[in-house]
């Protein structure tokens, strides 16, 4: 597949992995991860295709009882995913514009939670109990996943969301549409591989999934047969020279470093790296956390080419139909939102779930008619994906799991690597995964 | 003596400077002090499951919980004088310590609780250790950097989830793991109920103590260490007597909090909280018991409203430095202590129209 676009995100990734090292100062991290959004968006080589209709779209104002789904998102100083809830509401509103679900408007209830396992599960008993939503879809919050997902199981309430955190990926109820932290941080680690790294170091900052990401690149490189050196480093990071030098001096002349952190502490230790001649001393590569406008604008040019950053969809330049109905979308309904990533992660959740909705012909949207519809989705095909979404019914979903890379090049992101496979290892699921995809006519 | 006993003295109410002045005015029998706390947990535990939803449970289970935290605060800055900024990190020590006891399956649900309490009390001793010389500011600090400590530990160890060793954490699995409630209290309802009676009797506990000769002790304390030595006055016993009083309480708090919706992460017991804590209690009334009631629904609640009504959560932190700023000026008795104080007038209004007609 092909990618012509080059825009910045805004990575899930790294943000989790912010949250509690940063959770002392996340009033700092009010700026310290904050991006700007320049509105810029890079120059595509292909000519924009005609963009993707809403829903029916019939022009018909949906009318009757509104169809409620829920989401749960974060929202607290310095720490915020609604960029993914506001694109949802906004490609509810077109559907809602354009024949509704059969007719009828779909609603997304939204609660905001913050770093509070209480509240967390207070809100999800509200959406459930007293709003009587029938899914959930677009949900991004730090501990939903942790907190709910046993819940969900349970009442058999199914989404469709924006996971943060592996608990997200590791149940029945949920199948993200991303890809996640910890698999977007092994994704940077296998393109290092493939660009020649001898020897592979990763440093991810320190939170509940830290030992797990570098596990998982430890496992990777004993299936590569190369060594791996990995730390948990705490951050935010009081030293950024040290830990660029650390870092360089382990790698070795052939070796790639995966440096996991969220876009601004990423991009202390990047600048120390440039500013002690480092770049070329190693690989470098970032997951998706680094997909960060702001971060573009400040690496500079010494960074072109020479950092790789990996990108859990197309780039919000892209021309294909789907991407153009995002572009308008945003500029229609929700032109605060960041350009990229969360939002185009809100957008394809509330798509996915809208061609579920359509998808029930009784007219009756229950928890049970929705849930069926939800898992009933196997072929969802957007050139925002390298390959088709489904919902499947495994215990674990991860079907996003074809990434690009991409790269700084001249003040904007272009790719540097196409569509490729995350690597199936024994410490994940990728080769159960795939073997069911191969199951249900995907693979 | 520092700028912030300083300000203490100067903001404080008049019969929170000169305790036991004031409760000589209207020293109350022990039986009577008890009735409040228990009116208040009778009827929430009764009336309100009734009226709420689900949703609200949870709410004020958390909210219950968290003015047994603000009862800690209340006792040791508003009896002793002494501040600490560390009670959050003290209710996050007492979830820990909980859900690492309620994971052995040995100890029933109120063992574990006091089992919490006793620990959380002996840690709460070596904490006051330093505040045998050290007060206002410096406590202050010293007690703040304790909390930082505890979440950099709390983030490396992680809770308790069933995992093997002293730890108890398993990497590999998934999810919060809540502490096993007791059996009467399996439900959301059942558990609220319990938690608030819990709390009540943690007030009672506090109660009796500031009646009895500790709280003697504690005013004098306040009023002037020098005095109170001079008086005979065991300070060293007394001061770490405050300390572990409030985080036993904390720690049952905490343990509390284990069992709740939601189960616990560490992302929750942030330092600062303990700096929000401190700024609603002060709204809410700090030499009031009460007033931790207030403080609790304040930090709990009062969110949940406001997202109920759609503005954000997030408002509230301007709201409580407004309402601090408000309070220290205008009313340093607190919501609880204006009320009070309202409440009485009303009652003495009515009883001179009563006599007069």
């Amino acid at each position: 597949m092909k990618t012509n676009g080059n825009r910045p995100h805004r990575s899930t990734s790294t943000r989790v992995l912010t949250v509690a090292a940063c959770a002392p100062l996340l009033a700092l991290l009010a700026t310290g991860c904050a991006s700007t959004d320049t509105g810029a968006t890079a120059a595509s080589s292909a000519k924009p295709s005609k963009a993707s209709k809403c829903g029916l779209g019939n022009g018909k104002t949906a009318t009757g009882p509104a169809i409620k789904l829920g989401a749960i998102v974060s929202d607290t100083p310095g720490l915020s995913f609604t960029d993914v809830t506001d694109m949802a509401n906004a490609y509810f509103s077109c559907v809602n514009a354009n024949g509704g679900i059969n007719g009828r408007p779909v609603k997304l209830v939204v609660a905001k939670d913050a770093l509070d396992p209480q509240l967390t599960a207070s809100l999800a008993t509200k959406l459930i109990d007293t709003e009587k939503i029938v899914g959930f879809t677009a949900s991004s919050s730090v501990l939903d996943c942790s907190v709910n997902a046993k819940t969900y199981e349970k009442k058999a309430v199914y989404g469709i969301d924006a996971g943060l955190s592996l608990d997200c990926f590791n149940s029945p109820a949920i199948a993200p549409v991303n890809v996640g932290a910890s698999y977007s941080a092994l994704a940077t680690a296998q393109y290092l591989l493939d660009k020649g790294a001898k020897k592979l170091v990763v440093f991810t900052s320190n939170t509940p999934d830290s030992n797990a990401v570098n596990s998982s690149i430890q496992a990777l490189g004993k299936k590569a047969g190369v060594p791996v050196t990995a730390w948990v480093e705490n951050v935010p990071i009081a030293d950024a020279n040290g830990l660029a030098l650390k870092a360089a001096q382990a790698a070795g002349a052939d070796g790639g470093v995966v440096a996991n952190l969220n876009a601004g502490e990423a991009l202390k230790v990047f600048k120390a790296v440039e500013q002690q001649g480092l770049i070329d001393q190693a690989l470098w590569g970032c997951p998706a956390g680094c997909n960060d406008q702001s971060m573009l604008q400040q690496l500079g040019s010494a960074w072109d080419g020479k950092l790789g950053v990996n990108a859990e969809v197309n780039l919000a330049g892209s021309p294909g139909p789907d991407n153009q109905l995002y572009l308008q979308l945003r500029q229609k309904y929700a032109p605060k939102t960041q350009l990229g990533n969360f939002g185009q992660l809100g957008f394809t959740a509330a798509r996915i779930a809208v061609q579920a909705l359509l998808s029930i012909k009784s007219g009756d949207y229950t928890t049970a008619t929705v849930g069926a519809a939800f898992k009933g989705v196997k072929d969802y095909r957007s050139d925002l994906y390298c390959k088709p979404w489904y919902f499947g019914t495994q215990a674990f979903h991860t079907a996003n799991n074809t990434t690009r890379t991409i790269t700084p090049k001249s003040g904007q992101w272009a790719q540097t690597q196409d569509c490729s496979e995350m690597p199936a290892l024994p410490n994940n699921k990728f080769a159960e995964i795939r073997a069911y995809e191969k199951q249900i006519g995907l693979g | 003596m520092n700028v912030l006993e300083d300000a203490h003295r100067a903001t404080a109410p008049d019969h929170a400077r000169h305790p036991t002045a004031a409760i000589g005015h209207r020293l109350r029998q022990p039986l009577s002090a008890a009735v409040w706390p228990a009116g208040v947990a009778a009827a929430a535990a009764l009336l309100l499951p009734l009226f709420t939803s689900a949703y609200w449970i949870q709410v004020l289970t958390a909210a219950a919980v968290f003015s047994v935290a603000a009862l800690g605060l209340s006792v040791l800055y508003g009896r002793v004088g002494l501040i600490s900024l560390g009670q959050i990190a003290m209710l996050a020590v007492g979830g820990w310590t909980a859900e690492r006891l309620g994971q052995t399956g040995a100890l029933p649900f109120w063992l574990v609780l006091l089992a919490t309490g006793v620990v959380t009390g002996l840690i709460g001793i070596v904490i006051g250790l330093p505040a045998l010389r050290l007060s206002g500011l410096y406590l202050a600090l010293i007690t703040l950097m304790l909390a930082a400590a505890v979440t950099i530990v709390l983030t490396n160890t992680n809770f308790p989830n069933g995992g093997p060793g002293f730890l108890g954490y398993d990497p590999v699995k998934s999810g919060t793991v809540p502490l096993a409630r007791p059996a009467v209290a399996a439900g959301d309802t059942a558990y609220f109920r319990y938690t608030v009676v819990v709390c009540a009797l943690m007030f009672l506990l506090a109660i009796a103590h500031t009646r009895g000769r500790p709280g003697r002790a504690w005013a004098a304390i306040r009023q002037s260490e020098h005095a109170a030595v001079a008086a005979g006055i065991n300070v060293t016993l007394y001061k770490l007597w405050a300390f572990a009083l409030a985080c036993f309480m904390t720690g049952v708090a905490g343990a509390l909090l284990a069992a709740s919706a939601g189960g616990l992460t560490v992302y929750q017991f942030p330092p600062q909280e303990s700096i929000t804590l401190l700024a609603a209690l002060l709204m809410a009334g700090m030499y009031h018991f009460a007033g931790a009631v207030v403080a609790g629904l304040m930090l709990k609640a009062m969110p949940a409203l406001l997202d109920t009504w759609g503005v954000s959560s997030n408002v509230l932190l301007i709201v409580f430095g407004v309402g601090l700023v408000q309070t220290l000026v205008t009313s340093p008795e607190g919501i609880a202590g204006q009320l009070s104080r309202d409440l009485a007038r009303l009652g003495a209004r009515i009883r001179v129209r009563r006599t007069t007609s």
